[in-house]
């Protein structure tokens, strides 16, 4: 793994998902499951319980392809980083309005994209030579 | 980053991997900014179409990156160059046909990613040599943390500029509305 960029990426940044997911649930006790107003995770980033749940799926999704192998990482860093590019902007519009059911706030726009960049980055630019699964 | 994925590295994939992410943040603030001229509830037929010409410019900068990370190497290069221009002049245009409501923060911030990305396309274009190549991950998690630093701040004034009246006044979303 230490020679692929790919696993890599999506090893460190599945654990920091699955770590952050965790997390969630200790400042989420008792804000509804579709809340649109969430608890503060580490007292910066707005999450609510179906975003834990999120960040958990998106977590495990990736440790999983992280230790899989090349192709596998790459495929799921290609689909976690489209999506994530797509609430980058997505995501803007819809704070502040009922249709936030992830509780989103400013920070998590930061974090958002930042790991679209960097997991479509490597997925894309990275080992060229081993296509993704869905390629 | 390991021996070998730094073996693998091409010269001019350290620029590469700073060049890619400024196109997608300018790509992303412009989708941002042409969706808010096309939602706008002050927007005129003007500012609407404007607004779908940019939106179209951003898809097509985030397309150009992704094109450009597959191939290994900043694909058309002079036409990127060059669009890079036309787009700044699309940015300038929305705000003007807006009368001013569109976001001056994320315009600037589209116009300064824009420039940067072209001063390093044309870089790039230079080289005798443009060997393709795997990018480099440390570049490019600062040049995600930096763009993401830059773009979340102005795709947050997309929303706010989205939401003036006509008469200037900021509409308020009740979240809670309907409950």
């Amino acid at each position: 793994m230490n020679s692929s960029p790919n696993r890599l990426v999506a090893t460190v940044f599945g654990a920091v998902y699955l770590v952050v997911g965790a997390l969630g649930f200790a400042v989420t006790g008792g804000v509804g499951f579709l809340a649109t107003d969430g608890g503060l995770l580490l007292r910066i980033f707005a999450v609510n319980p179906l975003h834990n749940i999120a960040h958990l799926l998106i977590g495990a999704a990736l440790v999983i392809a992280g230790l899989s192998g090349v192709r596998a990482a790459k495929t799921v860093n290609a689909t976690i980083g489209a999506a994530y590019l797509l609430l980058g902007v997505v995501g803007f519009f819809l704070v502040g309005t009922s249709a936030n059911i992830l509780a989103l706030n400013v920070p998590d726009h930061f974090l958002h994209l930042a790991s679209a960049i960097v997991l479509l980055g490597v997925a894309l630019g990275a080992e060229r030579g081993a296509r993704s699964v869905t390629a | 980053m390991s021996a070998p994925s730094r073996a693998a590295a091409a010269p001019g994939a350290g620029l590469r991997a700073w060049t890619v992410p400024l196109a997608w943040g300018a790509g992303l603030v412009s989708i941002g900014m042409g969706a808010a001229a096309i939602t706008g509830e002050a927007s005129s037929g003007a500012a609407r179409g404007s607004g779908v010409v940019l939106a179209v410019a951003g898809l097509l900068w985030l397309a150009w990156g992704a094109a450009a990370l597959s191939a290994g190497r900043l694909l058309l290069p002079r036409t990127a160059a060059a669009s890079t221009l036309v787009t700044v002049f699309g940015v300038a245009a929305l705000v003007v046909l807006t009368g001013g409501r569109a976001s001056i923060l994320a315009a600037a911030v589209a116009v300064v990613l824009l420039l940067t990305a072209a001063v390093m396309i044309i870089t790039d274009a230079r080289r005798r040599v443009a060997p393709a190549g795997a990018i480099r991950t440390v570049p490019l998690l600062l040049a995600a943390a930096l763009v993401a630093v830059v773009a979340t701040p102005a795709l947050g004034a997309v929303q706010d500029a989205a939401l003036v009246r006509p008469d200037g006044t900021v509409m308020v979303v009740d979240p809670h509305a309907g409950h």
